[in-house]
């Protein structure tokens, strides 16, 4: 299925169609402009734990209520960076049924998104290859490519409108905002003092960058973590917890011994470390881009934030990359280190 | 001194940390690039030791703004 088309009807065809984008360009910054005048931004509220979209409506505000309560671990909330989870798991459950389509189809040739995931896997396994040896490759790669999938389209999504602005309106103790009706459920919440008498509100969102809770970021740096013991152990058996509390080369020497096994209680407080290390990086970047974003927002409300936003598609993309790239180094370490020693 | 205005200040004391980041991240820079001019086969391998090296100083900077933004916000 080849399309010919001559290069004149070609050029003629990109010419119109730069045209009609630039129109719609020019609308788009004249509605920002409108929209802005209409509707002054409101100045961010910034909290670094995630929002519970379950509470009681109290005289102080919002009081989250839990979700179900576990046994051992406690309660559990309902949180709006934990919804953020569904859209991730929708683009990952489409991208999975285009493979799965063209994979069961009679066409050699692959064309259209699984060209494109095809064509990442490939790039992301040659920048790898350096790090981790031929014979691990088919066992460590998985791991890399998930992760680095998760987390890029999770902070990919997270840059979709309504993230972080649109959700209940509740009533706040202080530092409330005026609320304009809309209708007979939706409201504005609006860069108002409230009057005398009213109740000032504030936004509970629906959806919050996945990445911007700590208990997301963490939960993938353990599991990473956890793969990376897993690795080392199927590579040298249960021996490889020799690396951390080396008693076998205390039997050997007992002087110089106790250096090396001084090393490896070192080497588990970093293992340890990891963990923190990963999180944090992760958790860091997102919610600083979270933060740049409102902000810019609120002050600077025409035109400028959508460079800050493409500027956010490079972090997270970097950020997954790091986060994937990282693992699979740590992994290819796990899995020769006592080769050579 | 109000409590907001020793929030403030450690806030900035916190933040002084980048001064180390920034400049591991300027010397890794610049000596990638020099290690690319002379070698600009090896140049792609280059590149990724040198992303997860500024990766890792930068993970400096963000502990710090971590902290600030608990400081601020938390």
């Amino acid at each position: 299925m080849t399309e010919i088309i001559s290069p004149e009807i070609q050029v003629d065809n990109q010419k119109k169609k730069s045209k009609l984008w630039l129109i719609a360009l020019l609308l788009l910054i004249a509605l920002n402009f409108v929209a802005v005048s209409l509707y002054k931004p409101i100045p961010p509220h910034i909290s670094v734990k995630s929002e519970s979209l379950i509470f009681d409506v109290t005289q102080e505000g919002p009081q989250a209520k839990a979700w179900f309560t576990l046994p051992l671990i406690g309660d559990v909330y309902l949180t709006n960076s934990l919804l953020a989870l569904i859209p991730i798991f929708i683009v990952i459950f489409i991208l999975a049924v285009a493979v799965r389509k063209q994979v069961r189809s009679d066409t050699l040739q692959t064309h259209g998104i699984v060209l494109f995931i095809e064509f990442i896997i490939s790039g992301l396994s040659n920048i790898a290859d350096s790090a981790v040896e031929e014979k691990w490759r088919d066992k460590i790669y998985p791991f890399y490519l998930t992760t680095f999938l998760y987390i890029a389209i999770a902070n990919l999504t997270k840059l979709l409108p309504f993230y972080e602005t649109f959700g209940f309106a509740v009533p706040e103790a202080e530092e409330g905002h005026a609320i304009r009706r809309w209708g007979t459920h939706f409201y504005a919440v609006v860069n108002e003092v409230p009057e005398a008498g009213e109740s000032g509100y504030a936004v509970i969102s629906f959806l919050r960058g996945a990445a911007t809770d700590l208990n997301f970021t963490v939960g993938v740096a353990i599991a990473a973590v956890i793969a990376i013991q897993v690795v080392g152990v199927m590579a040298h058996g249960f021996g490889y917890f020799n690396k951390f509390i080396n008693i076998r080369a205390l039997i050997k020497d007992p002087k110089m011994g106790f250096i090396h096994f001084f090393i490896g209680i070192l080497e588990a407080i970093a293992e340890v470390a990891k963990i923190a290390s990963f999180g944090f990086r992760l958790f860091g970047n997102i919610f600083a881009g979270m933060v740049l974003l409102l902000f810019l927002g609120y002050m600077i409300p025409w035109v400028l934030s959508s460079f800050i936003m493409l500027y956010e598609v490079f972090v997270g993309l970097l950020q997954a990359f790091i986060f994937g790239m990282l693992t699979a180094v740590f992994m290819g370490l796990a899995a020769k280190s006592e080769a050579e020693a | 001194m109000s409590v907001e205005g020793v929030k403030y200040i450690a806030v900035a004391v916190v933040m002084l940390s980048t001064i180390g980041s920034a400049f591991a991240i300027a010397k890794i820079g610049s000596t990638g690039l020099e290690g690319m001019a002379r070698n600009p086969e090896a140049s792609g391998s280059i590149l990724t030791a040198m992303i997860l090296a500024i990766a890792f100083s930068e993970a400096l900077a963000i502990y710090a703004l971590v902290v600030a933004f608990l400081i601020l916000f938390g």
